[in-house]
């Protein structure tokens, strides 16, 4: 009995022990939510997609904002891989876009799966709805892949493959199958999205948005077999028409404000479909807009986190424009409000920047000594003129601190401001039907709508449309948002001579002398700024280097080579495998 | 003189008390001073008396007895009472034979002569001397098996040790240690994790090291254990191998003051060969010439221009150092004590940074019943950092590389000057330096408390409370700064408070007993323990000035970030050891663990250990002739697991973080769970001789080992397109888990020898060299097929393959340069050949573009031809010590050194434009290799052209140096000639003269005027020469303090090397 007794509480404190200790050791996150106690109702089924309209689009935008923009001769940058169409696996700027769009992709298959598995009193709607953004999301970080790499692998349930273990087994898809597969998310995103649009505050991805997306997505797959396919374009061109007819939706009535920091301005009419939203009011790294830090002029705000000046708009774009950065600026002319919007150039005043200074003044920011944001001691740039085209972007700028302050209330912080980076436009999609129209032999209904956009832009309406017209109106209205390569991109499906002959005939090179003709026009003898004039404009010691343009492009140019760390692990995706064909609709599905 | 008369007299007496017992009185000491408690024997009776607080001792003995004086930890005297006799006065030595010296294993000691698993021992003598600040540095080329690896020269940082070869890829493969019974706290392992940002760079592992709050000057011993079967008893922490650190206790005796002092100074003595004004001309003049840039007044004619500036002279300095430490110990039979503080402050050699240590520390043991042991340890440290970015591509080393001659550090108003070429500024590396401040305060308090009750004959009863509550603040300051592109607007402050507290509880239960020839001792135990840790962090902008850097006073928007967080493990543990005769002796392990870093079901895991050795010197059948010779021979044989939870909280459920957007606020998940994460194992087998020759004076010790680590714990490497590539903050983190196999062996040999033991002159040597060849065996559970390591930022540097040794660095085989137009044309075809026969020197491959091996021979050459260059991991490593004694002087002279591993000197390679042997920007300075580039010729000079030059025509161009492998310079580079090629891969062997020191130890009869009981001075020079091939500065790399996934090594990318330092010291006591 004793020893019974004995052994009795030795089991008692042996079990007793052994309990007490898994609840010692059992550890739970305690400092933040997980996906086991998250995605409980309908606020945050709803918040938990707001990070997929900016955190994971973070790290393209290099190679979206100068890249590509760079490679299909909107911006010039000297000695650079894009500009000669030669940039390898390892350049740094395209392996991060490679990380940030599968990213996107990852966290979309993640929170829908999330979404899905949550067991809280979330309402369908509520959960449709996010489910619905995310797709359309997944769709958009799909179609810029394949404009980018071309074939690329489909991962449809990033938790699937790390279960099967299957990710390092992947073959890239056949570009055509890829767009299937894009088709058919979209497809799903517009069955759950709602309709009824945001009116006042078009901030979140509704239907018509999706179905933009859908109509763009059509007409550039409808080139992809090498002729281009009269089904899609009746697709793209319908898609397009109902979203303008009936999603209350309208150009923004002027063009800079959709440009500007302000909701009330860039929501004024609902003209994004597909916004990136940053916020600086966090210190949140990637939450935040850094693109101003690598486009715009050194010094052009106080956070010490700009070293844009020496790329800008190329000689090529200013001709499209009309414009010249070697004339007069005392003389010029704009035929169009997007010139402006879209390039600084010597002697431009934007009334938009250094609010608190009555503007800012294009001449006298390198050649005035005194001259620069309210916190900083110099603009840092040795009164130089820096970008050899004579202009500097004018898109994805936002100004100084108190520009932020005075537009929104609150101050931006280093490579961190709330200007909102808008990826799909309604005036794109009046181009798609203008497009698509053209080539399905409209050109009536084609007319009609380009020249909407050059109303709204006060160019002069075009008498009559043809394809080129169209080409070329879609690089004005959306130069410089990372758009433009992907239009060479899908041309070159197609009619790749075309392609590589405009490219070839680009003035993609640079000015000599400018900067001593800038310098004396509004510099005088003794050194000290003083205005337009100062001396007489004499352009004659400025001439074209053409050590830039492009006397060699080949068809293998028009896809970027997949990062080469991939092949390391995978060498199914290698420049050399061919690409799988996949029946998508069979092998992938959203049946939820 | 009334002394020695007394003696006299007293001798008198003696001799003529006839037919009377001896009575003997003396003093007993070391060389410390009198000692008490030392048994006194009259030898073969039970005779005996001991010493009392002043070492005197009385004893009656026969005539003609002998006495034994034994004390433990000291060698044993014997001597025969001469007639008349009646004054032994004895000094008492140190066992320099390790025999019997008593051993810390891991909760308890043990006699060394019982030890069957392998590990090395490093007293105070062997810390002494030598300058450290931190006592991970004292373990290099000091124990066989151990290498270690200083991350960074900068003050106070941290070394790379590893035991036994890298066991796991884990960022933490660092041994555990564990100090008076505490573990150590490593904290935060990257400048991130302090709230540092990246101003220290985004690696894993960072410069700032753990151990340096701890004063070495406290330490008695270290034990390191080796094998699995003495590694064992600390389980599922002990993979890694334990460093056990013992600190100084008090010595029953009147108390004894010390002070050690030691001032120093320190300087890098190498240079980079980077080019001066005059070279840079030179060079720009050439580039010139081959139509890549435009000419350049300035250059014209380098004759004459001066040298430069030499940035690298603007950015090291001679550093100083001083240290002072005052200590007390003494106390009675029942309770001793020991105290010290102690201050320390070091320079660094780049300018700017500094690093000082306050620390005290009391230890008091006291027996307060017979049964009743109580002990407090506890010290309590204050450390500054005062922290540079020195690493990476952005960090002050790199920067006073590239920049160029020609910009002066100041300009004429006297502000940091600057230069911005083409947008590109090179951050002035003066300015850099002195501009933006880190400084990291940390405070620790450290120690136990512990009773032992021993109310039971045999039974030993050891309960511990361990704790460890720490506290850093890091503080960063940017003030505002214009130079060029470089531009910081506005000022901006940050503070960030991290806290912990550890503590843990433990008890066991020792039996011990001896029965005839047998004898036995048994222990068994539980230990749990818990950290918890929390942060704040706050940062604004805009202070109205740069004088005073604080957070209330900024203008701008602030924000906060906090978290905490808890760990926890349990365990219990249990060891048998069982001597038969001191002939054969077992040890049984067994310890299970449950952490708090894994999933329910995979919590807890059990380790066992089993080792047996045997000590054939001691047989019956051993000859005792043999013994003149080979007086002591033990051979041991062992096996053991051992595990790792090393991975982190949360690989089992998948977390949320907050990210704002302007929709509101988010939470997005952070990573890709597994539930299935469990604890890393590793078995390890050793077979090890021990021998000792000629009465010791000859000391061999051969180890072989082989260890294996599987389940290792890693997070999973997926291709990009999985989406787990890029930023932290935006996406998913890629699934921890057990994926791979990992296979060390080895070999290590220590050879301690006394060849010379007289008694004015005396020479020892150890000598000690490990072998360890590692490899990958398999990657488990996931298909892939290698690890990768990453340079500065996404660029991959290494790759391991399954079936290769680790970190193996990855990339092109140069074979030379195309020579010409033929050459091209014949050769595989490079990445940028023109398949329509279009060749032009910016974009196509070139004549004078390097000529990378075709590995695959598919004719191209493309990503697929990469291929492993070379190992950063050494074949063997060494070191060797040599001790002399001359009289009171003593000369030690230290060398260590590495053969057979290679070094990727990153800066050659550098980012983008920014390589110090590209040759692709006018705007960085280069280094003087250069020279022996490929020189472009004209084949025909007579040949016309209508546009351009014959520098344009792929025809007519052809290599002067046919047989250079380095490229042609060329601002396009179309042929990618700065990739990762064996360009870059340098032999990093050496034979460094690490340590000498000259001591000189006052004599005694000095020493009584002075009324002291030691006096010492000495100096050292640490790091006076080192042998080497490599380029750089220093061939002692270690981990990447850049590798944001902490999978490379031996990468060089601006590491602050170790500077020469000399210094001067003085010991007292009294």
């Amino acid at each position: 009995m004793k020893n019974f007794l004995k052994y009795f509480a030795l089991s008692a404190i042996i079990v007793i022990g052994a309990t007490s200790c898994e609840e010692f050791l059992n550890r739970p996150a305690e400092d933040s939510y997980t996906t086991a106690n998250y995605y409980q109702n309908d606020v945050q089924v709803e918040q938990a997609v707001n990070y997929l309209y900016n955190s994971p689009w973070h790290d393209i935008r290099r190679f979206y904002i100068y890249g590509s923009e760079t490679m299909c001769g909107n911006v010039y940058q000297s000695n650079n891989a894009y500009a000669t169409l030669t940039v390898n696996g390892t350049d740094e700027d395209l392996v991060y876009m490679a990380y940030s769009l599968w990213s996107v992709n990852a966290q979309c298959n993640t929170v829908i799966n999330n979404i899905l598995n949550s067991t809280g009193n979330a309402s369908q709607a509520a959960k449709n709805k996010s489910i619905g953004e995310a797709l359309a999301w997944k769709a958009m970080a799909y179609f810029m892949l394949v404009r980018t790499f071309g074939d690329v692998p489909i991962i449809h349930d990033n938790t699937e493959v790390i279960k099967e273990a299957t990710y390092n087994e992947q073959f890239k898809v056949a570009k055509e199958d890829v767009y299937e597969y894009i088709i058919m998310t979209l497809e799903k995103a517009m069955e759950l999205l709602p309709k009824d649009p945001y009116i006042g505050k078009y901030n979140r991805i509704d239907y018509y948005a999706a179905e933009g997306l859908l109509s763009k997505v059509y007409l550039a797959k409808a080139g992809v077999t090498g002729t281009l396919n009269a089904d899609d374009l009746k697709k793209a061109k319908d898609y397009a028409k109902d979203v303008i007819d009936n999603s209350g939706r309208s150009l923004t009535p002027k063009y800079s404000d959709v440009f500007r920091l302000q909701p009330a301005l860039f929501q004024q009419t609902g003209e994004n479909l597909f916004s990136w939203l940053w916020t600086s009011t966090a210190s949140q790294w990637t939450s935040g807009n850094a693109i101003q830090s690598d486009v715009a002029l050194t010094g052009f705000s106080e956070f010490g986190d700009i070293w844009g000046d020496w790329k800008g708009p190329t000689i090529d774009l200013q001709d499209a424009f009309g414009v010249s950065a070697i004339e007069d600026p005392e003389l010029r002319k704009d035929n169009d409000d997007r010139r402006k919007v879209t390039m600084m150039m010597f002697g431009d005043h934007y009334d938009y920047f250094w609010v608190d200074r009555g503007g800012f003044d294009f001449y006298r920011f390198f050649y005035d000594d005194t001259y620069y944001p309210v916190g900083l001691e110099s603009n840092g740039s040795n009164h130089d003129w820096c970008c050899q085209t004579g202009a500097n972007y004018g898109k994805h700028i936002w100004g100084c601190g108190a520009d932020h302050i005075a537009a929104l209330g609150f101050n931006a912080a280093r490579m961190a401001s709330q200007l909102p980076t808008h990826i799909l436009r309604l005036s794109d999609i009046y181009l798609i039907y203008a497009e698509a129209c053209v080539l399905t032999g409209d050109s009536d209904n084609a007319l009609t709508y380009v020249n909407k956009v050059r109303e709204r832009a006060n160019a002069k309406p075009l008498p009559s449309v043809s394809f080129d017209d169209v080409w070329k109106e879609r690089r004005l209205e959306l130069a410089l948002e990372g758009d433009r390569w992907y239009d060479f991109v899908r041309r070159s499906y197609y009619d790749m001579d075309a392609c590589i002959a405009e490219l070839k005939a680009q003035r993609r090179s640079h000015w000599d002398g400018i900067n001593s003709v800038y310098k004396s026009y509004v510099v005088d003898d003794e050194g000290k700024y003083a205005g337009p004039g100062a001396h007489k404009w004499d352009k004659s010691t400025i001439v074209y280097n053409a050590e830039d343009d492009l006397t060699d492009v080949k068809p293998s140019m028009f896809t970027v080579p997949f990062p080469t760390e991939d092949v390391v692990m995978n060498q199914n995706v290698g420049s050399t495998v061919d690409p799988i064909r996949v029946n998508v609709r069979e092998t992938f599905s959203y049946d939820f | 003189m009334k002394q020695k008369l007394v003696i006299f007299m007293l001798a008198l007496l003696a001799t003529t008390t006839l037919f009377a017992q001896n009575k003997i009185t003396g003093v007993v000491s070391d060389d410390l001073g009198p000692m008490s408690g030392v048994a006194v024997m009259e030898k073969g009776t039970q005779n005996g008396a001991s010493t009392d607080l002043d070492g005197n001792y009385a004893i009656s003995v026969k005539k003609g007895a002998t006495l034994v004086f034994s004390s433990i930890g000291y060698a044993t005297q014997e001597i025969v009472v001469g007639d008349g006799q009646t004054v032994i006065n004895v000094v008492l030595v140190e066992d320099t034979e390790f025999l019997d010296e008593v051993v810390v294993v891991g909760y308890g000691t043990m006699k060394r002569s019982d030890l069957s698993g392998a590990s090395v021992s490093m007293k105070e003598e062997d810390l002494k001397g030598s300058i450290i600040t931190s006592l991970d540095q004292s373990l290099q080329g000091r124990a066989a098996g151990v290498s270690a690896v200083q991350t960074s020269g900068a003050p106070g940082s941290s070394s790379s040790i590893r035991v036994r070869g890298q066991a796991t890829v884990n960022a933490n493969a660092e041994p555990l240690y564990v100090i008076d019974g505490v573990i150590i706290q490593g904290g935060g392992n990257s400048g991130a994790d302090f709230g540092l940002g990246d101003a220290l760079g985004n690696g894993k592992v960072s410069t700032i090291s753990p151990l340096s709050t701890i004063n070495p000057a406290d330490i008695v011993s270290m034990e390191i254990l080796k094998d699995a079967s003495a590694t064992a008893i600390y389980g599922a922490q002990g993979a890694n191998g334990v460093v056990l650190i013992t600190t100084k206790h008090g010595k029953a005796g009147e108390a004894k003051f010390s002070y050690d002092g030691m001032f120093a100074v320190s300087r890098q003595n190498s240079r980079i060969d980077m080019m001066n004004l005059r070279e840079y001309a030179e060079y720009y003049n050439d580039m010139v010439s081959l139509g890549e840039v435009s000419a350049n007044a300035l250059y014209a004619d380098p004759s004459i221009l001066g040298k430069g500036t030499n940035w690298q002279d603007e950015v090291f300095r001679t550093a100083l150092q001083h240290q002072h430490q005052l200590s007390a110990q003494g106390g009675t039979e029942k309770v001793q004590y020991y105290v010290s503080g102690s201050y320390m402050n070091q320079e660094g050699t780049i300018i700017g940074s500094n690093f000082d240590r306050m620390s005290v520390r009391t230890n008091v043991d006291a027996q307060l019943k017979k049964w009743f042991k109580l002990g407090v340890n506890a010290t309590y440290a204050v450390t500054h950092d005062n922290l540079k970015l020195a690493d990476g591509q952005e960090g002050v080393i790199f920067y006073s590389l590239s920049s160029l001659p020609d910009i002066p550090v100041y300009d004429i108003d006297g502000n940091y000057s600057t230069m911005v070429r083409e947008g590109y500024t090179t951050r002035n590396p003066v300015a850099l330096a002195m501009y933006n401040e880190n400084l990291l305060k940390r405070q620790k308090l450290t120690g136990n408390i512990y009773a032992e009750l021993t109310p039971i004959e045999h039974f030993a009863w050891r309960s511990e409370l361990g704790f460890d509550i720490s506290s850093s603040q890091a503080d960063t300051y940017k003030p505002k700064i214009s130079l060029g592109t470089f531009q910081q607007g506005s000022n901006s402050i940050s503070q960030q408070i991290n806290t912990s507290t550890y503590w843990s509880i433990k008890n066991y239960l020792t039996y011990s007993n001896t029965f005839g020839k047998h004898s036995v001792t048994a222990m068994v135990g539980q230990e749990a323990w818990e950290s918890r840790w929390n942060y704040l962090r706050a940062a604004n902008t805009d202070l109205p000035s740069d004088e005073i850097h604080n957070l209330s006073l900024a203008t701008g928007t602030p924000t906060t970030n906090s978290g905490f967080g808890s760990a926890a493990m349990a365990s219990f543990f249990t060891r048998e050891t069982y001597n038969y005769d001191n002939r054969y002796l077992f040890t049984y392990t067994f310890r299970y663990d449950g952490s708090s870093n894994f999933g329910p079901d995979n919590r807890w895991a059990g380790f066992h250990s089993l080792a047996g050795s045997w000590r054939f010197s001691n047989e019956a059948f051993y000859p005792a002739s043999w013994k003149e010779v080979l007086n002591d021979g033990k051979i041991r044989v062992g096996w053991g697991q051992t595990g790792n939870a090393n991975i982190g909280s949360g690989a089992w459920e998948s977390g949320m973080s907050k990210m704002p957007s302007a929709l509101g606020d988010s939470q997005r998940p952070a990573n890709i769970p597994n539930t299935g994460i469990h604890w890393e194992k590793q078995v390890q087998t050793n077979l090890g001789i021990d021998l000792s020759f000629f009465k010791n004076r000859i000391n061999l010790t051969v180890d072989m080992y082989q260890k294996i680590s599987s389940d290792m714990l890693m997070t999973m490497t997926l291709p990009s397109y999985m989406g787990t590539m890029g930023n932290g903050s935006s996406a998913l983190e890629a699934p921890k888990g057990n994926y791979g196999t990992i296979r060390n062996r080895g070999l290590e040999i220590t050879l301690d020898t006394h060849p010379i033991d007289n008694k004015n002159f005396g020479w020892d040597s150890n000598f000690q060299i490990s072998f360890n060849k590692n490899k990958l065996l398999a990657l488990d559970g996931t298909a892939n097929a290698q690890l990768i390591g990453y340079g500065q930022w996404s660029d991959i540097v290494s790759v391991t393959e399954v079936g290769e040794s680790l970190y193996n660095f990855y990339g092109y085989k140069v074979i030379g340069v195309y020579k010409d137009f033929d050459d091209i044309m014949n050769s595989p075809k490079a990445e940028k050949f023109p398949e329509d026969g279009v060749f032009n020197r910016n974009t196509t491959v070139w004549p004078g573009d390097l000529k990378f091996e075709d590995v695959n021979k598919d004719g191209y050459i493309n990503e697929l031809d990469r291929t492993n260059i070379g190992s950063p991991l050494p074949k063997f490593t060494f070191g060797w010590t040599n001790t002399f004694r001359y009289k009171n002087f003593d000369l030690s002279i230290f060398l260590n050194g590495s053969y057979g591993n290679k070094v990727l000197n990153y800066n050659m390679m550098g980012q983008g434009y920014n390589g110090l042997v590209h040759m692709n920007s006018v705007w960085t300075n280069q280094h003087n290799s250069i020279a022996s580039r490929a020189r472009l010729e004209v084949i025909d000079a007579g040949k016309p052209y209508t546009s351009g030059t014959w520098a344009d025509d792929v025809t007519n161009v052809r290599v002067s140096n046919a047989d250079t492998k380095t490229p042609r310079p060329t601002i396009a580079d179309p042929n990618d000639n700065d990739r990762l090629s064996t360009r870059y891969i340098e032999d990093g062997s050496y034979i460094r003269i690490k340590n000498i020191t000259l001591g000189y130890n006052l004599p005694k009869n000095v020493l009584d005027k002075v009324k002291m009981d030691n006096v010492r001075l000495y100096c050292n020079i640490q790091n006076l020469y080192t042998f080497t091939k490599y380029s750089g500065y220093d061939p002692e790399v270690g981990a990447s303090t850049q590798d944001a996934k902490g999978l490379t090594f031996g990468v060089d990318n601006g590491r602050y090397p170790s500077p020469m330092t000399c210094s001067f010291g003085l010991n007292i006591t009294f």
